[in-house]
């Protein structure tokens, strides 16, 4: 009767010394200790079977922004993927560094957990995105105004801007939302236009100097037309990118780690 | 005698420049000791790793970004002016050629060259602008 006794309480012992201790690591979380954060959890051993290791762990990867780390090991542990404010906060961030990798952590989650972020408001939004037919309705209102933003960008024409950038330069500028730098465009071409026009009409076309000056205005001139084409496109993707990140910033706002 | 007189011009303008840079480094880092300058940012020279043979081959793209990097390394120094976007005209001059080739290369540095004005970071949301206010302006256009 002692022995068992003594086991149960050895047992216990064992038992209480393996677990995690949660109150701690919020300790080392709030004072910034990393290393020591680091040092605690490595401080078990694999062979350890605690379920809460691998929890803690995935945790701490993505308070430090070891994203493809995280992906690698949820992939393992699925059974994280049942903790909702988790899947909030690493949606949220995710998104922020990563389409693709947030589209990974999504389809993870339906393979392999509950399929939660089906109906997340980043999903639908990932969506939307990429469909034009979908509706934006499920959008709260402040969201509802970069997605506005986004749409009216991504209904621009390349060839419009094109065709405004020859007609009159910079003008491409005005159309794709660089309204800004409209006049150092269109004032630079003017320049190089009419020192090219004068020089012509000076020394004539065989002439060095008009060689020299018609070519510094072609180069605008083309480039002009070319960047507008080229911007539209970079525009594009950063409304996109500036649209999920409120999105993500909307998720992942009041949502903690620990 | 007059290609001679030239050539010579430009070389003692040019070993001109780079005595000057040294000599200014040096000036600064004997008489302020305690004063922390940041020396300019190391340029590459020449990067067409992941592109094609023929641009590989193309001594047009060669020159060019040889141009660009005489200019980085003995003219801007002398001008110290200040950047709206984060990457320079010529240092992203230089990357697109080796991006793109020489001719969309050159398009899209002309291009930067004239969107360059003081309120051009107005265009831009708050994602694209780094710590110190200036517009990131990468070369590659990344979808994620």
């Amino acid at each position: 009767m002692k022995i068992k006794l003594l086991m149960f309480f050895l047992m216990i012992c064992f038992s209480s010394y393996s677990q995690i201790n949660s109150s701690f690591i919020k300790h080392l979380v709030l004072y910034d200790l990393n290393t020591e954060h680091n040092s605690y959890l490595n401080s078990f051993s694999d062979s350890t079977n605690i379920d809460s290791l691998d929890y803690f762990k995935l945790k701490f990867y993505l308070l430090h922004n070891k994203y493809d780390t995280f992906l690698d090991n949820v992939s393992v542990n699925p059974d994280v993927l049942n903790d909702s404010s988790l899947l909030d906060y690493s949606t949220g961030h995710l998104l922020k560094w990563s389409i693709s990798k947030t589209k990974s952590l999504i389809k993870i989650d339906s393979l392999f957990g509950m399929n939660y972020l089906n109906n997340s408001l980043i999903k639908k939004s990932l969506l939307l995105v990429e469909d034009k037919t979908l509706s934006a309705d499920f959008l709260p209102s402040s969201l509802r105004t970069h997605f506005d933003e986004f749409e009216k960008t991504r209904n621009k024409k390349a060839w419009v801007g094109g065709a405004l950038a020859t007609l009159l330069p910079g003008a491409g500028k005005l159309y794709i939302g660089r309204g800004k730098s409209f006049l150092g465009s269109f004032m630079v071409n003017i320049f190089y236009g009419a020192t090219a026009y004068e020089s012509i009409h000076q020394f004539g076309i065989r002439n060095t100097y008009s060689i020299l000056t018609t070519g510094v205005f072609s180069a605008f001139y083309l480039s002009n037309i070319y960047g507008t084409i080229f911007d539209l496109k970079r525009i594009k993707i950063e409304k996109k990118k500036h649209f999920l990140y409120e999105v993500a910033d909307y998720q992942s706002s009041g949502v903690y780690l620990y | 005698m007059n290609r001679f007189k030239l050539i010579l011009f430009c070389f003692v303008f040019l070993v001109e420049l780079k005595a000057q840079s040294f000599l200014t480094d040096s000036i600064l880092s004997n008489s302020f000791e305690e004063y922390h300058f940041d020396k300019y940012k190391v340029r590459s020279v020449l990067n067409f790793k992941e592109r094609s043979i023929w641009n590989k081959m193309n001594p047009f793209s060669y020159v060019s970004v040889g141009l660009m990097f005489v200019y980085q390394r003995f003219i801007s120094q002398q001008l110290g002016s200040e950047c709206a976007f984060e990457t320079t005209c010529s240092e992203h001059a230089k990357r697109a050629v080796e991006h793109y080739g020489i001719l969309k290369g050159s398009l899209i540095g002309f291009y930067q060259l004239q969107s360059c004005t003081a309120k051009t970071g107005y265009d831009y949301p708050n994602q694209s602008i780094n710590d110190e206010g200036e517009i990131i302006n990468p070369v590659e256009l990344n979808e994620d």
